[in-house]
This record gives C-alpha cells, structure tokens and sequence, in this order.
C-alpha cells in the first residue's frame, strides 16, 4: 500500500529550491507512516516519502518514470489535480489533441447485433484481421486502423475529456438506440476456422498483451468477430482462457454461439459482427463482451476453443480489449452526441501509451455513416 | 513569436530529470547542436521548452536564451480565463454563410467559395502548386489576426450556430486552410505537385500534420474514376509514403462546380453508387496522423473538371439542429480551448443530410492570453 498521496500546492511553480521544501514538508508529514507515499506537486510525482522504525528516520526516494506504474495501479492516476490543473495543461502545455473519426458502411448489418468498425472505410482507414490463425497477434497505435492518439506521454498519463459522435443515414428509419464504444484492442487471434469434428483447438500465446494485464490491472475482456458468413446458431464453442489472476483454463460460463445466416464482413459493406451470448429465441446478440467465470475481472489470454463439429469452415476473429468509453446516441440517426467527461460524467478515462483506439457499436440499418471525436489531455 | 514555427527543436533526454546540472547538459548540447545553424530552434528538455538556441553560418559563437515564460500560453486556471476575458481579451466572431443555391443530401462540403461573413474565398493558386493561406487571405475568418504579445496564445472559449432552411444540417468543422494545390485534373497522367511553399501551420516536429481534403473547383464530367495513387511526405518527414488505403477512392461525378451560394463538395473519396461522401479526408496510413506535403497523385480514368486538394487542420466541430440556435461552451463544459494561431485561415466544412438550405451563421468566442 502506497496510498494516499500527499499532494501540495504553492502560489509558485516548480523552481528546484521550491521541489525541495515540498518534498522536505512532505517527509515530516509522514512521520510514523511505515510506507511510502507518493509527493505529488504540480500535478507531477517529484518522490516518495515514509517513515523507516529501524532507523527511526524518513525515507525519500527519488521519482524514476517506472514508479509510475506503482502509482497507477493505486488508483492515482496523476492524471489532473483540478479543473484548474486541466485547463493549464490544455492551453499553457499544449497537451490536448482531437481526435477525429469517420466511418461509414453501405451495406446491412444484422439488427442489434454489435458490430466492430475497426474494418470499415473512413478514417482511420481500414484495419484487417489478418494475423496467422489461433495465433496471439498484438495491437497498438501505429498500425493501421488505429485511431492515432499523438503517441506516448509516459509518464504523464492521458486520458479522455470529452468525446462527441454523430450517426447519419439515409434511411429516416434507424430508431434503435446506439452505443458507441470505444475500446482499446490489445490482442486479437484472426481468422480462426472452425476445424471438423469435435475438437478441441489450442491458441498459440507467444505474444502477449502488452497493456491491462499487469499485477493489479483488471485484465481485458473477450469480444468475438465474424471473419466469415457464418451459418450460425447451433456451433457450441467452450472458450478457456486464462484469467488475471493466472489461472489457466478457465471456461466461459455461457455457450458462445455464431450469429445464424450472417453475410460476411466486407470492407465499406458490412462490418464485422461480433458474437457472443446470443438470444437463443431471437438471435439476438445483445452482449459485446464473453461473460467469464465468477470472480473473474478480466483475461490474460485465451488458451484453448472447443467445437462441436457444426459450421465448418467459418472462421471468427477473438478480440481482447479494455473498453474505455460509452458514448450512446439516443433516439435514432442524424444527431450530434457530446459527453464531457469532465464535469458531466467525470471518469477521464486513460488512454495507454500504445493504445489501439477502435469503436464497438450497437445498431439497425444500413448506409450509415457516423463522425465523430475523442478529446484527449494529459499531465 | 511561437515556438513552434522554430522547428526544429532540440530534444535533450538526460536519464535524470530535472536538476539543474541535467539542464546544463541539455543546454549544451543544445548550443553544440547548433553549431552552424542559423536559425533558431527549440530546446526541449523532459518535454518542455527550456530556452532557444541559435547558431551562425560561420559556427564563430551560438548563443542561448532561456525562456522566463513558456511561450504556449493560455490560462492557468479559470480565474486567470476570467481575469483575461475582463481585461478585453474575448473576442466574439460572428459569421454567416449564405447557402441558398444548394441541395444535396449525404454530401459533404467545403464553405470557402459561399459568400458572407467571412466573404467567399478564391481559387488564384497556380495549377497544382502548393500555396498557403493566412489570416491576412480573403475568405478566411477574422480571428483578431496576431496578438502584439508574443507570449499569448488564442483559444476557442465558446460556439453557436443555427441553420436556417429545410435541412439537416447539424454539423459543422471548423477548420484551418493551411495549403491547397488548386486546379488538379483527374488524368491518368501522374500529376507532380510543385512544393516550393511549405504549410506554415502544424508541421514542425512533434505536431500531428495536415489531414487532406479534396474538394470541387470547376464542375467534374460524368466519368467514373478513382483515385490510383497519391504520395505524400508525412508528419515525421518520411517522403514517397503511398497512400494505399486498400479500397478504392472514388471520384465523385459530375458535381457542379461551387458557386457564392453552393460551396464546393468533396469528391473523394465516394462510395461506387455516388451519392455519398464516404469521408472528408482521406485515409492515411497506419502510423501517419497528418501529412506535410502531398507529392504527386494519379486517377485510373481521365475525367474533365478540375479539384482543389487541400491541406487542412480541423480544429474544431459544431454540433446541434436545424431551426435553433445551438451553443456550446468549451472552457465549463466541453473542456477543449481548441488553440487558433495567430496567422490560422478559418473557413468551414459541412455535410448536408438532405433538404434545401438557405443560410447558416454563428458565432466563435476566443479567449487569448
């Protein structure tokens, strides 16, 4: 345990002498305190103070950028220590940028399922799943598809202040409510094909994920991607992963079924549906993640995928990612959605350093395009 | 003086951070990195600017200057953004467009050619030759052009806008005209575009480059044609970059040419049955988030008509609904203070749902300091 902060302020910023009579006060306020506690001044970490009872003195340890790691998975984020702290780093420091996003589809995709835009037109451009089967294949922000986020700001850390998307279509019939997420995809295993017989098929780790799987992060969460049309509704697949906490061979606790008589993702078409947990009655996926087993925050990786024999030869895309923001549109098409997250729902979600910035979406119709912008800021 | 037109900087990344022997390291390698170079340059220590160096072409001396201030400016605080806007440091802009001529659906479109306030901006570039544009170039929006302190930077502080007219218009980007090559034929004739004036704006290291948009000078002919090749120099300098999007960018057809009251639209990249804008910019590849220059381009099928392809930074999107006056504020709500420097040429882009449209205006409040 490393928490709380002793956070300081002054009427003047950061000169050395002033560091040091922070960091000095600092240090006799911990007196007693048997742990190190980060000095945070000016929204930066500038050393760790505690209390040692053997030798019965502080302890100051200079900040080192990899320290930041301890800081984050305490909760302290060091993102910004105050409305006021933001909007100095955005105007005085330059450190916001906008990212913009468009993506638009021509053809249908199956009412209410999710569907994955990180293969469709616009910009970012297209990104393909077209890493070797069963294979771990790692994701970030220089390849492409990846909305780019301005790279990284270690060990400042980045986050979302505000977001905005707008649907269009020409069609005056779209009413369902849509979310939008925005996730970032660390890992995917493309173009798995479901092999004949029942069989059970094994995933090949040697990448693993690079961001969310560290001691005390929550782990990433399991999406599926058609690869291929899919037949659909009656492929069981028991899907093991390992969790988090470094158990391996933990089995999704509900059948994982292929959306029935799905037409095939098509760049500028259709986008990629996901599937999940359908609907046996309506066929209806109305769950973007895989559900894991109870006490389970996230995954690690996948190990292995068991089939029945049904559906042959269609082929899905297994995405592991960290949702990082919901931004629903209410109502229907052709209306601009904008989320301070701020002040109207505050959360600054972080964006990692290498994060493949990419969007999840629930929605009816077809020939719709949508626009939109994540606001990032760091400090 | 900005910072960053003195690209470009000198980054100094000593393993310890900020004690002070660091920074003289930082300096003096600054001022032996200089040796020879005239011109002045950043010194970036740890991310931040830490003074400037200049070097001569004889490398007899170069000389530091630190810097007391930093000079991106802006606002430490609300109250600070308070005391500037009281001290006469906010400035509301109000601009009109009349788009009485128009009516397209799914289309989006550059403002520059419409008439009003800004009035309607030219094409007097040379056939594809790069020219950048400022805030002094008519057609641009007055942004109180460069500030007498150098030390001050311009924000976005707050937005309105209604539309007025049987439309669906509820969406505008606010962009900055940074450089266009005007007059590009669509031939399948590699088109070399000549770059003897860079963008003065969003290039210089560590900035994100231009996004490219392509929009209608005089009116394209029926042919079908897309968009074979393009090379660009990107943000990070890299030249020859293809763009190879891996699907095809269609040219839109016969669109009419711009007018004081219809603006100009963006024809690529279209979808195959075009009657949609599938983006305003064109993709880029992965790992480039803006460009520097375009280099040359080529179409598959010859076509009459000529395009303007522009450089442009967005800086900003104003959202809301026809028949209303839609505001936003960005420094208690939104929490974005978009940056307009002090020579940026603002004009619009716009994409028409569907419906006629008589006119657009609003309002852009800026805060400097």
């Amino acid at each position: 345990m490393i928490s709380p902060a002793i956070h300081t302020e002054s009427k003047t910023r950061a000169s050395d002498a002033i560091k040091q009579r922070v960091i000095l006060a600092c240090a006799r306020a911990a007196r007693g305190v048997g742990r190190l506690m980060p000095v945070i001044y000016e929204g930066r970490v500038l050393a760790w103070v505690g209390w040692s009872f053997v030798e019965r003195a502080a302890i100051c340890v200079p900040h080192r950028p990899w320290m930041r790691t301890l800081v984050d998975r305490n909760g302290l984020l060091c993102g910004f220590n105050s409305v006021d702290d933001l909007i100095y780093n955005v105007t005085q420091n330059g450190q916001m940028k906008q990212l913009w996003w468009f993506k638009t589809h021509s053809g249908g995709a199956t009412a209410s399922f999710w569907s994955h835009l990180y293969t469709l037109l616009g910009y970012p451009n297209t990104g393909t799943f077209g890493g070797a089967a069963f294979t771990a294949r790692q994701h970030d922000d220089t390849e492409t598809g990846a909305l780019m986020h301005g790279g990284n700001v270690s060990p400042k850390t980045k986050h979302v202040i505000s977001s905005f998307v707008r649907s269009e279509s020409s069609s005056p019939l779209i009413t369902e409510t849509f979310v939008t997420v925005l996730y970032d995809l660390v890992l995917s295993y493309d173009q798995c094909t479901i092999p004949s017989g029942v069989s059970t098929t094994s995933f090949t780790n040697t990448l693993p994920a690079l961001r969310y799987v560290a001691s005390g992060d929550l782990g990433l969460q399991i999406m599926g991607a058609q690869h291929t049309a899919t037949l659909g509704g009656s492929t069981y697949t028991a899907l093991k992963y390992t969790s988090i906490g470094g158990t391996a061979g933990q089995t999704c606790p509900t059948a994982l079924l292929q959306p029935a008589n799905n037409t095939a993702p098509s760049t500028g078409v259709a986008p990629s549906s996901c599937f999940g947990q359908l609907d046996a009655a309506s066929g209806v996926d109305a769950i973007l993640t895989a559900p894991l087993v109870t006490g389970d925050t996230g995954v690690k990786q996948l190990d292995s995928i068991n089939t029945n024999g049904a559906n042959v030869g269609d082929a899905n895309d297994y995405l592991l990612g960290y949702q990082l923001a919901w931004m629903p549109i209410y109502g229907g098409f052709d209306y601009t959605y904008a989320l301070d997250y701020v002040k109207q729902i505050p959360s600054l979600p972080r964006v990692r350093d290498g994060a493949c910035l990419t969007f999840a979406m629930q929605f009816i119709g077809s020939g719709i395009k949508w626009h939109g912008g994540v606001n990032v800021a760091w400090a | 003086m900005d910072l960053i037109q003195h690209a470009p900087a000198i980054r100094a990344r000593p393993k310890s951070r900020w004690h002070p022997s660091a920074v003289d390291h930082a300096i003096r390698q600054a001022l032996r990195a200089s040796y020879k170079v005239p011109s002045t340059m950043a010194v970036l220590h740890d991310g931040e600017a830490i003074g400037l160096v200049r070097g001569d072409a004889l490398g007899v001396a170069s000389t530091f200057a630190p810097i007391s201030r930093r000079q991106w400016c802006g606002f430490t605080s609300y109250a600070d953004l308070d005391a500037e806007a009281k001290n006469g440091k906010l400035t509301r802009i109000a601009w009109q467009k009349d788009t009485s001529g128009w009516n397209n659906s799914s289309i989006w479109a550059d403002l520059w050619p419409v008439t009003g306030n800004p009035p309607a901006g030219a094409y007097a570039g040379a056939a594809n030759t790069a020219q950048p544009f400022d805030h002094t170039t008519v057609g641009g929006l007055w942004t109180r052009g460069v500030l007498p302190s150098a030390s001050e930077t311009k924000h976005m502080a707050a937005w309105s806008f209604s539309v007025v007219g049987a439309s669906s218009i509820r969406n505008l980007i606010v962009y900055d005209r940074v450089l266009t090559y005007e007059s590009a034929s669509i031939s399948t004739t590699p088109t070399t575009l000549t770059n003897t004036l860079p963008a003065a704006r969003y290039i210089a290291a560590g900035q994100d480059g231009l996004l490219i948009c392509v929009t209608c000078q005089t009116a394209l002919g029926a042919v079908g044609s897309s968009l074979s090749a393009l090379t660009l120099t990107d943000q990070q300098g890299n030249t020859a970059v293809p763009l190879a999007p891996g699907w095809s960018l269609n040219w839109f057809t016969s669109a009419g040419a711009p007018t004081t009251t219809s603006p100009s639209v963006v024809v690529l990249p279209h979808d195959a049955g075009n009657t949609t804008t599938m983006t305003p910019f064109l993709p880029l590849p992965g790992n480039v988030s803006g460009v520097r220059l375009i280099e040359a381009f080529t179409s598959s099928v010859n076509n009459t008509g000529t395009a303007c392809f522009g450089l442009y930074k967005p800086v900003a999107t104003l959202w809301g609904r026809e028949s209303m006056v839609n505001r936003q504020q960005l420094a208690r709500s939104m929490f974005t203070l978009e940056r307009i420097y002090d020579d940026a040429c603002l004009s619009f882009l716009v994409e028409q749902e569907m419906g006629n449209l008589a006119s657009m205006q609003g309002t852009i409040n800026m805060v400097h300091g």
